[in-house]
Formats: C-alpha cells, sequence, structure tokens
C-alpha cells in the first residue's frame, strides 16, 4: 500500500507547458534585468538619486524618455496571463476530452479532485514575478506612479491573481467546452474583456477620485498620478468642453507668447499611497473567481464526467 | 458478493435512453461477457461502473460499494484504450504506479516483458493490439478484484485477439480477477467466458452462468402444425419456420429435458442462444424472477 504521488505525474503530463511557461518566464526576467539596469543607469546618470524634490523638469523628461525607451514594452505584460491561461490552463482538461484520456485519468486510485488541484497549486511557481517587477519599477516610480494602469498590471500581486484567474478561467472552459482551441479563444477573449472592464469601469471606484486644480501640468510633487478624468477651467470659472479646449489651443497655436495662465487644468485623480488598497482590492476579487472557477470545474466534472 | 450488481438502473441521454430500468447481478470471480447490438448501453453500463457517470435514477453498487468508492481496486480500459501517445510505456507505468495505491509492479511489467513491448517505444507508435495490451497491463498493475472492459477486443486482429484473451485468462485464473467485458463479438464468447448478460435497448434480455444456460436451451425441430404443443411445455425464445418443419429455440425448465414426441433436439451454441435473444423479445433473467416471454 502507499499513497499516490501526483508531482511526477503532473510534471510528466504537462512537461511541454511547464516548460514553455518557465522559459518565457525566465527570458523576461532577462530583459527585465537588462532594462532594469539601464533605467537604473541612466537614473543616476541624470542625477536622479541626489537631487530628490528639487529635481529639474529637464532632468526628469530626459528620463522619462529613457524609461520610456527601456520600459513600455512591459505594457505588454497585461497580455502574459491571459497568454497562460490560454496555452496552460485551457488545454488541461480539453486536451484529456479530446484524446478520450480522461477515461484513464479519472479512473485511477488517486481522485480527479486531487489531481486537478495539485496541478493549480503548481503555478505558484510563477508568483515570483511580480515581486521582480517591483523591483524593476523602482526608480521610474519617480516620474510616474505605481497606480498608472501602466505599470499596475504587473506589479505587486495583481499579475499573480490575473495568472490565477485565467488558468482557472481556462480549466472550466476547456471542462465545459471540451475543444482546445475553442476554449483558448474564449479564454484569450475573456481576460482581454475582464482586464478593460477592471481598468475602465471597475478600479477607479474602489475609492473616490481626488479631485485637484493645477496651473501647468503635474502636481507639483514627484510621480505623476493615475488621471482619472482632466479637463480645462477658463478665468470665469467656466467649465471648458474638450472640443472648446482644443478650439482654444487651436487658435493660440502660432501664439508663441500665449501663456495659459488664464486657464486652469482640474483633474480627478487615484493618489499612488492607494497603490496597495487598490492592489488588495483587485487581488481579492480575482482570486475569488478564480476560487469561484476552480470549484465551477470540479462541480462540472461531477455531473458530467464523460 | 457480487461483481456489480444494479438495481432499477435508468441513464438517460437527453431523449435518449441508454439504460432503462435495468436490474442485474454479476457474480464476483467469473468472466462475464456483456453482449449486445451497438447502443445497447454496453458502455453506458461500464461508464456508470467505474464511476464515469451518474445514473440517472436507480442504484450500481461495485464490489458492494459506490463506483467511486473501489476506483483503487477495479481496472477500466476503456473501447480506444487512450493512453497518452506521447509517453512510452515505461513512462506510463511509472505514471499508474503513481496515480495508484495497490500497484504492482512485477505483473505490469511482467506483462511488458512477456509481449516483447520495447518500454522505450512512445505509446503513440504502438499498433492496436499492442496498446491494447498496455492499457491491460496497466489495468492489471491496480491488482484489481474486478476489470472492467469495454470492447477489449474490437481494435484488434485475429491474431492479436487470441493473445489478448489468454493473456486476460492467465491473468484473471493467476490473480482471482472477477472480469466484465464488453463485446459485439460473438465468436470468441465461448472460450473466453463463462457468464453471460445480453443487452438490448438498455434492458437485459439474458443473464446466467454460460453452462446452465446452454444446458437449459434447445433447438427443437418439428412439423410446424404441432408448435403449440411445444409452446405449452417450454417458452420459446425465437422460431423459424416453413410449411412442414419449425425450427425452435426454447428454455427448458430441467436442464437436457427430453424433446417432446415427434421433435427432435439438439443443443445450442453459445452464439445461436444470443442471437436468439437479440433477436426475440423473450428475456430470461436468473434467479427468483420467472421467465417472461411476451
Amino acid at each position: 500500500m502507499s499513497r499516490p504521488r501526483i508531482l511526477w505525474p503532473t510534471w510528466r503530463l504537462h512537461r511541454t507547458a511547464l516548460l514553455a511557461s518557465a522559459v518565457v518566464l525566465l527570458a523576461l526576467v532577462g530583459i527585465l534585468v537588462y532594462t532594469g539596469i539601464r533605467i537604473r543607469a541612466s537614473y543616476h546618470q541624470l542625477g536622479l538619486d541626489t537631487c530628490g524634490s528639487a529635481c529639474s523638469a529637464a532632468q526628469l523628461n530626459a528620463f522619462s524618455e529613457q524609461a520610456q525607451r527601456w520600459g513600455l514594452w512591459t505594457q505588454f505584460l497585461a497580455l502574459l496571463p491571459g497568454l497562460l491561461g490560454m496555452f496552460v490552463g485551457a488545454p488541461l482538461l480539453a486536451r484529456e476530452y479530446e484524446s478520450g484520456t480522461f477515461r484513464f485519468a479519472w479512473t485511477q486510485a488517486v481522485t480527479p479532485r486531487r489531481l486537478l488541484l495539485a496541478k493549480v497549486a503548481l503555478l505558484g511557481g510563477a508568483l515570483a514575478f511580480s515581486a521582480f517587477f517591483h523591483w524593476w519599477y523602482t526608480p521610474i516610480a519617480v516620474i510616474k506612479d505605481r497606480l498608472a494602469p501602466w505599470p499596475y498590471h504587473a506589479d505587486g500581486v495583481y499579475l499573480a491573481a490575473a495568472t490565477l484567474f485565467c488558468f482557472a478561467l481556462g480549466l472550466l472552459a476547456g471542462a465545459v467546452l471540451r475543444r482546445t482551441v475553442v476554449a483558448m479563444f474564449v479564454t484569450g477573449a475573456a481576460w482581454v474583456g475582464v482586464f478593460f472592464t477592471d481598468w475602465q469601469l471597475l478600479r477607479p471606484h474602489f475609492a473616490a477620485p481626488v479631485l485637484s486644480a493645477a496651473a501647468t501640468n503635474g502636481l507639483g510633487h514627484g510621480g505623476q498620478p493615475w488621471v482619472v478624468d482632466s479637463w480645462q477651467v477658463d478665468a470665469a470659472g467656466r467649465r471648458l468642453s474638450d472640443a472648446e479646449w482644443n478650439a482654444v489651443v487651436a487658435l493660440h497655436a502660432q501664439d508663441r507668447t500665449w501663456s495659459r495662465a488664464d486657464y486652469t487644468t482640474w483633474m480627478l485623480y487615484e493618489p499612488g499611497s492607494r497603490f496597495w488598497a487598490f492592489q488588495t482590492l483587485d487581488a481579492a476579487w480575482l482570486i475569488t473567481l478564480a476560487a469561484a472557477f476552480v470549484l465551477a470545474t470540479l462541480w462540472w466534472l461531477r455531473r458530467h464526467p464523460t | 458478493m457480487n461483481a456489480v450488481e444494479t438495481f432499477r438502473l435508468t441513464q438517460r441521454y437527453g431523449r435518449t435512453v441508454a439504460l432503462d430500468d435495468c436490474t442485474l447481478a454479476v457474480p464476483a470471480g467469473r468472466v462475464a461477457a456483456l453482449v449486445g447490438p451497438n447502443g445497447a448501453g454496453k458502455s453506458t453500463l461500464l461508464e456508470l461502473a467505474i464511476g464515469l457517470r451518474r445514473p440517472t435514477a436507480g442504484r450500481i453498487e461495485v464490489l458492494g460499494a459506490q463506483p467511486g468508492a473501489r476506483r483503487d481496486r477495479v481496472g477500466f480500459v476503456d473501447q480506444h484504450a487512450a493512453l497518452y501517445p506521447a509517453l512510452t510505456v515505461a513512462e506510463l507505468l511509472r505514471l499508474a504506479e503513481h496515480l495508484n495505491t495497490r500497484w504492482d509492479a512485477a505483473t505490469a511489467w511482467g506483462r511488458i516483458e512477456a509481449l516483447g513491448l520495447p518500454p522505450r517505444r512512445r505509446y503513440g507508435t504502438l499498433s492496436g493490439g499492442q496498446q491494447a495490451q498496455v492499457a491491460l497491463a496497466l489495468a492489471l498493475g491496480k491488482r484489481p478484484e474486478l476489470l472492467l472492459l469495454d470492447e477489449p477486443l474490437a481494435r484488434l486482429d485475429p491474431l492479436a485477439r487470441h493473445e489478448f484473451l489468454a493473456a486476460l485468462l492467465t491473468a484473471v485464473a493467476e490473480h482471482e480477477i472477477s472480469v466484465l467485458f464488453s463485446s459485439h463479438n460473438l465468436a470468441e464468447l465461448e472460450r473466453a467466458c463463462d457468464y453471460l448478460v445480453v443487452l438490448r435497448d438498455g434492458a437485459v434480455r439474458l443473464a446466467g452462468d454460460v453452462d446452465d444456460l446452454l444446458e437449459h436451451h434447445q433447438l427443437l425441430t418439428g412439423p410446424t402444425d404441432r408448435i403449440g404443443v411445444v409452446a405449452a411445455a417450454h417458452p420459446v425464445v425465437s422460431r423459424v419456420q416453413a410449411a412442414a418443419q419449425a425450427h425452435l429455440i426454447v428454455r427448458t425448465r430441467e436442464p437436457q429435458a427430453e424433446a417432446p414426441p415427434g421433435w427432435q433436439r439438439r443443443t445450442v451454441s453459445l452464439d445461436e442462444l444470443v442471437l436468439a435473444y437479440l433477436r426475440s423479445d423473450a428475456s430470461a433473467l436468473p434467479g427468483p424472477r420467472q421467465l417472461v416471454t411476451r
């Protein structure tokens, strides 16, 4: 008598997917190391480490240029959870059904439930990535707050929670649809939808944005925040529509002496201090839904085993 | 104890009824064949027994417990012997070893070696017969008390079929395993099984010990105008009649019963018996239930 051991089967059956994920993550870490070093180098070279709150606009602009050059690609890390869900999560059950091997897998001494949960738990390996990204972004936080949509999705616990979410979504889609390609498509499309819904409709309501007036761009302190909305107010205190403001700008396009002092920029923004609160909220609902998807998958497998 | 026992078991798929109020007992220690045409409900019954399905209504017990509860001591090989094609034979054995609690490596590897299968060959590159043999080796490695095999012979050529049955019967004799296998191939039955279940349209038509069934059935040949005499004495399972002469397969109450006067009797073969029950509406169940002829 012995207890069933599921580590080796999980590794052997998903070797390709696990290795491919590991290679992709390691490659991303490699690129993060390289670009991180470049960004830190220009951070020091431009003297941002010493100027503190007295940094000049020229210094900040120059650094912003460098940070964009080396760092803008990380926007696409938002796709990472979706891709993992598509290529690891969705085929996991769908392929068993397509090839008929579930009849073997579900009829051994180990229960399907344990077999499945072991696979979900393996995801833990991918979660260290976000911590690494947190280090990478540290210098850029001087010019752009962590709460801004980019890099928010790759920082903190969001990436890990989103990966879990997409993986569980892929599992459920695979169990219900039983076609690998269809399950992959549904998972990918659903993630794109969820990501933008969260960013545009959900997250701005986690806490009421702060209203602030700024004579020029920026708020007078470092770290451009996540601006949810902004508009111009003229000298008479009237709020201009976007069209009106564009007309004003066009009118003065040739006038080099025009000062915007007559107009005030008002903005609604989420202050950076809310970063961890927002991350926790996002992670909470993503992980709750992921758990619900896993339970739904187990329930579905019990209801419709073949 | 019964290896498989069902009570008013019903399985519907939407509006299709795969098993209809099916009550059945397959005793332990037997090699039982589950016979019937395609769509008779054979695969459904086996999948219910291994816990891959949940019945719409009724009850099924396997080795005296709920189907899922005995998955450690029930070996199952599905129709297509579907296993991971990229894994080698050795890896498949290791996989089954990891996923099971009573793994018997000696038995499983003994089967592979006896067949001369190269352990490093990928499963997907093996022939249909070899794949079926590997799947059987994995099932036997679980030290099963019961083997459920869904159409194990369907994909095999005659030689492979012969080898597979030989392997199965040897293993059964050595390890005292009960077997329930489905088949729509009648030719090999007589050699392979000692218990028979005939399913048609989701209902049990005939069930019982093979020797017992053969002793209690006979083919009677006699004058057509005197069918009534025979029918009064024995339930008629099937009849083929011409103007003068009729051939009846009847179920007799006594084993080897004497033929009525004017009739000649002959023993029936197992496939004649199965065909007779598949063609007619008669059903014959063992035990307390009476033979019914409609």
